[in-house]
């Protein structure tokens, strides 16, 4: 397995565990400013990009290809989730409303997980399926 | 399905015609990954033509003979 694929794995156990984490955590203390402290597990996302051989080539120009498309598909949806969230709200809730701050910020880690969720599976994906440069 | 690639490559005949060349020889001369080898050679991906180049120098031959477009 490539080690941009590895990571992508890591990735994707990450946010699985914090969401895990944070269902479980919400379950106890319903919807609550200090449910968004799971959010920190995410932090391990920075992680598991450092190990390689001395001397070794880890990258090359297939990694980066594939690191090019999952990065401009994620962030594609990043995009749409957001306009539609944006209006979504607006449309259910008007334009003169008013809505608690931690419940924003859940909503932009959500939003921030899926993101590289969806560029994790895409990751493994184009590796598993083959990618055309 | 995925469809077929319009490039086709010779490079694991092209190994073993040049004495059992592993995959990881192969790629420290082309300056890519072990795994980059292993795609082309399962039609998993077309390489850019810098690339294609420095597996037909790595094998001592022109880029014709490694790679064959097959006309679609």
């Amino acid at each position: 397995m490539a080690h941009p694929e590895k990571r992508a794995w890591f990735m994707l156990v990450v946010i699985a565990i914090t969401l895990a984490a944070y269902f479980a955590f919400i379950s106890f203390v319903r919807f609550d400013s200090v449910s968004l402290a799971v959010f920190a597990l995410s932090a391990f996302l920075g992680l598991g990009s450092s190990k390689h051989r001395r001397g070794a080539i880890t990258h090359d120009e297939r990694d980066l290809h594939i690191e090019r498309q999952a990065l401009l598909s994620s962030m594609s949806a990043f995009y749409v989730l957001i306009l539609v969230l944006s209006l979504a709200a607006f449309f259910t809730y008007g334009e003169d409303t008013s809505v608690r701050l931690w419940m924003v910020i859940q909503i932009f880690w959500a939003i921030s997980l899926l993101t590289w969720g969806i560029k994790a599976f895409i990751t493994i994906l184009m590796y598993r399926r083959g990618a055309h440069a | 399905m995925p469809e077929p690639l319009a490039i086709k490559n010779r490079i694991r005949r092209l190994r073993f015609e040049r004495g059992e060349m592993t995959q990881e020889q192969l790629a420290k001369q082309a300056g890519v990954t072990r795994h980059t080898i292993m795609a082309l050679e399962a039609d998993k991906y077309l390489p850019s033509l810098l690339l294609a180049f420095r597996i037909a120098q790595a094998f001592g031959v022109r880029l014709e003979d490694v790679f064959e477009f097959n006309g679609r």
